[in-house]
């Protein structure tokens, strides 16, 4: 009995913190990434955790076969655990309801493993002579269980097997341990075998699941029609997938956030890659440049394509965009290309572990309001990179809308201007080399694919608007903001939370 | 007794909260100081809850051995993370900075020893209550239903807290600022109590 209460300890552990890991994942990725989403999944986890040992205490009470009890819970789990992300996936894209059923949705999951957490100690106590060492042991597998847990999903299921199948796999262990809790204990009656029967169907009809159905429906949730999303790439880092549209360049989105499109010709620029284009003229000759973020990889298209550019190291975190690059002719010169040295790892980790000073940091920041982000915007961050500029150096890099952004960078930099929520940033003033050397703007020819950069005409029109670009000093920005601005600390993670997105209304 | 019983384990709400707490802005400043990826996130999540466990098992033990003394362990326990909270946020600074440029297993390890201290004595909190409980009362499932649920809502709150409230008005290190304040006043409240419980049994 006590040999059991011990394994149904570790194996609720281990359950529940694996499917905290992945409903975070789920979540995260339909909110958008938002740090809030982390805290609301664990509020709703952590309040179904409490009302299962709410009600497991009445189970103890009122139950004579704890055991049996137990391998009925864990089956019924192991079944909602596989369909409850089909549920979530088909009410995502009602924002009316969305919140409730996802609360209700993660709060009943871990209810069902915190019934059986009492339910485990009653076992262990039972004949046990030492009360605490008992207590503590049944506590201890739990908490090596939950130990387990969210290093086999984290490090192993969603690297492997994406999150979907990662629900279905724990799904089907609970299934597995909670018949064979029912059959050892099998006292006559037709509960098990209906439970087995149910479990057997729900697998048969999950064969006609796609694998990935929850989270393309989650990506297609409030897109056009006309918009389909493809090549979704799962791994321990996040999902990142491609939409493609009629005419208009393919998108890529990571954590379910627009990254940017597959353009590289300054003529269509759909996504703004003049802005990759004027540092030909910003930083005219610049050998060394270094990019935190590869993304689909067209700005490094265009950079490795600068007059003169002599190495690029890129840092990216996420494997899968090289994967994705590869699919695309028109970037996929940028794993090849020996200038081009991409490194997979944490861009501020590598900057620390690394030496070297650049002409050019380009950094792809994501929407300001993304978990994390605050460490690449913060005034910490930015002094770093300032130190590895070279001199006359630039640091170019995407404020996302953050008005913040911009005050913070002047803290640390004397001359920065804004352009699209672009901003460029030195230690001199380079406002006046944009004009002065738009000429070199013409030199940058990257591979645009099979319709080409467009013709000459079009591109002389296009260089003479980046000639000419409109941009925003510091006062023009404070101005605009309509509310005094303020400097982005990792401490104070402003963009994430106090200017964050935030989740749904839930914030005050 | 079954008043005091009920305001201890208010009080262990509290406990929660503060825990919940600690683990959201550890984990921020863990990865502030060793990396944003999935590896940290993983090794943070279970770094903590082995050493809730090994504390737990410790504190049974402790709670057999002493039995007298399973309240006042509790609130001396509450003090010693509420210490460790104070001196958290320079100590993985001062980590982050002497380990930034080692392998990532090192990192994982470190991670590991720096949040081990406090969620030992963490992990040793509930199974000292609960032997407290469970000497009065017979129903062991019960006691530590009981516990569990105040305990689990109090961490539930603290993650709605910190995710939608806290991080709005105050910085990383003030919010662990509170949960410093929240344990000494955990300490005290359990004091209180078990000195009131002390006065009405005198005869």
């Amino acid at each position: 009995m006590i040999r059991f209460a011990g394994l149904l300890a570790f194996f609720c552990g281990l359950s529940s913190l694996g499917l905290e890991i992945l409903w975070v994942r789920l979540v995260g990725f339909a909110h958008h990434s938002v740090p809030q989403a982390f805290a609301f999944v664990l509020f709703a986890f952590l309040i179904g955790i409490a009302a299962g040992a709410h009600y497991g205490k009445r189970l103890c009470r009122d139950n004579h076969a704890p055991l049996q009890a137990a391998g009925m819970l864990l089956a019924v789990s192991g079944l909602y655990d596989i369909l409850a992300p089909l549920v979530y996936a088909l009410v995502v894209s009602v924002p009316a309801l969305e919140t409730v059923v996802l609360f209700i949705l993660v709060a009943v999951a871990s209810a069902l493993k915190g019934l059986l957490f009492p339910l485990a100690h009653e076992l262990g106590s039972r004949g046990a002579t030492v009360l605490g060492r008992s207590v503590s042991n049944v506590y201890f597998a739990n908490v090596l269980g939950a130990t387990v847990g969210p290093i086999l999903v984290g490090f192993v299921l969603l690297d492997r097997l994406g999150v979907q199948a990662s629900f279905v796999l724990l799904g089907v262990l609970s299934l597995i341990v909670g018949l064979g809790l029912l059959a050892a204990t099998f006292s006559g009656g037709a509960k098990p075998w209906r439970l087995g029967l149910a479990g057997v169907a729900t697998l048969l009809c999950l064969v006609w699941v796609p694998a990935d159905w929850v989270v393309q429906r989650i990506a297609a949730s409030g897109r056009p029609a006309w918009e389909a999303v493809g090549n979704i790439i799962e791994n321990r880092h996040g999902i990142i997938y491609t939409v493609t549209r009629p005419v208009l360049a393919d998108s890529i989105y990571g954590g379910n956030v627009l990254d940017g499109d597959f353009n590289t010709s300054i003529v269509s620029n759909s996504n703004g890659i003049e802005r990759m284009y004027a540092l030909a003229a910003l930083r005219p000759n610049a050998k060394r440049i270094l990019v935190v973020g590869l993304s689909g990889g067209s700005w490094v298209e265009v950079l490795r394509h600068l007059p003169e550019v002599e190495r690029i190291d890129v840092v990216e975190l996420n494997p899968g965009y090289l994967d994705l690059i590869q699919r695309y002719p028109t970037v996929r010169g940028v794993l090849h290309d020996p200038k081009v040295h991409i490194h997979e790892a944490d861009g501020r980790q590598w900057l620390k572990q690394h030496e070297g000073r650049y002409d050019l940091i380009v950094m792809n920041t994501t929407w300001h309001w993304r978990a994390y982000t605050s460490y690449l915007l913060s005034q910490e961050f930015l002094t770093v990179l300032s130190s590895r500029l070279a001199p006359g150096g630039m640091l170019a890099f995407n404020s996302t809308g953050s008005p913040d952004v911009m005050e913070t960078a002047a803290q640390v930099f004397p001359h920065l201007f804004r352009y699209r929520n672009f901003i460029f940033a030195g230690h001199h003033d380079a406002r006046s080399s944009l004009a002065q050397h738009a000429h070199l703007i013409r030199l940058v020819r990257p591979n645009c694919g099979s319709q080409g950069c467009g013709s000459e005409p079009k591109l002389d029109r296009a260089i003479e608007r980046v000639a000419h670009w409109r941009t925003e000093d510091l006062e023009m920005v404070r101005a605009g903001a309509g509310r005094p601005l303020e400097v982005i600390t990792e401490q104070n993670m402003l963009t994430e939370y106090k200017y964050g997105r935030g989740f749904m209304a839930l914030e005050w | 007794m079954q008043s005091s019983k009920l305001a201890i384990a208010n009080v262990f709400t509290l406990s929660g909260a503060a825990g919940l707490i600690y683990q959201i802005c550890w984990q921020r400043l863990l990865f502030g100081n060793f990396g944003v990826d999935m590896e940290s996130i993983t090794i943070v999540v279970s770094a903590f809850m082995l050493g809730l466990g090994l504390g737990g098992w410790f504190g049974g033990r402790l709670a057999d051995r002493y039995p007298d003394a399973t309240l006042n362990l509790f609130a001396l326990f509450e003090l010693g993370i509420a210490l460790f909270g104070m001196v958290s946020p320079m100590l993985i600074g001062a980590a982050g900075d002497l380990f930034s440029r080692s392998p990532s297993w090192q990192v994982g390890l470190i991670n590991f020893i720096l949040v081990l201290p406090a969620t030992f004595v963490m992990g040793a909190t509930l199974p000292l209550l609960t032997t407290h409980f469970a000497r009065h009362d017979k129903a062991v499932g019960e006691s530590i239903g009981l516990l569990y649920f105040f305990n689990t809502m109090g961490a539930a709150l603290g993650a709605l807290a910190c995710g939608f409230v806290l991080f709005r008005y105050v910085t990383l290190n003030q919010a662990i600022g509170i949960a410093v304040a929240i344990n000494v006043l955990v300490a005290v409240l359990v004091k209180l109590v078990q000195w009131r419980q002390e006065r009405v049994l005198q005869p």
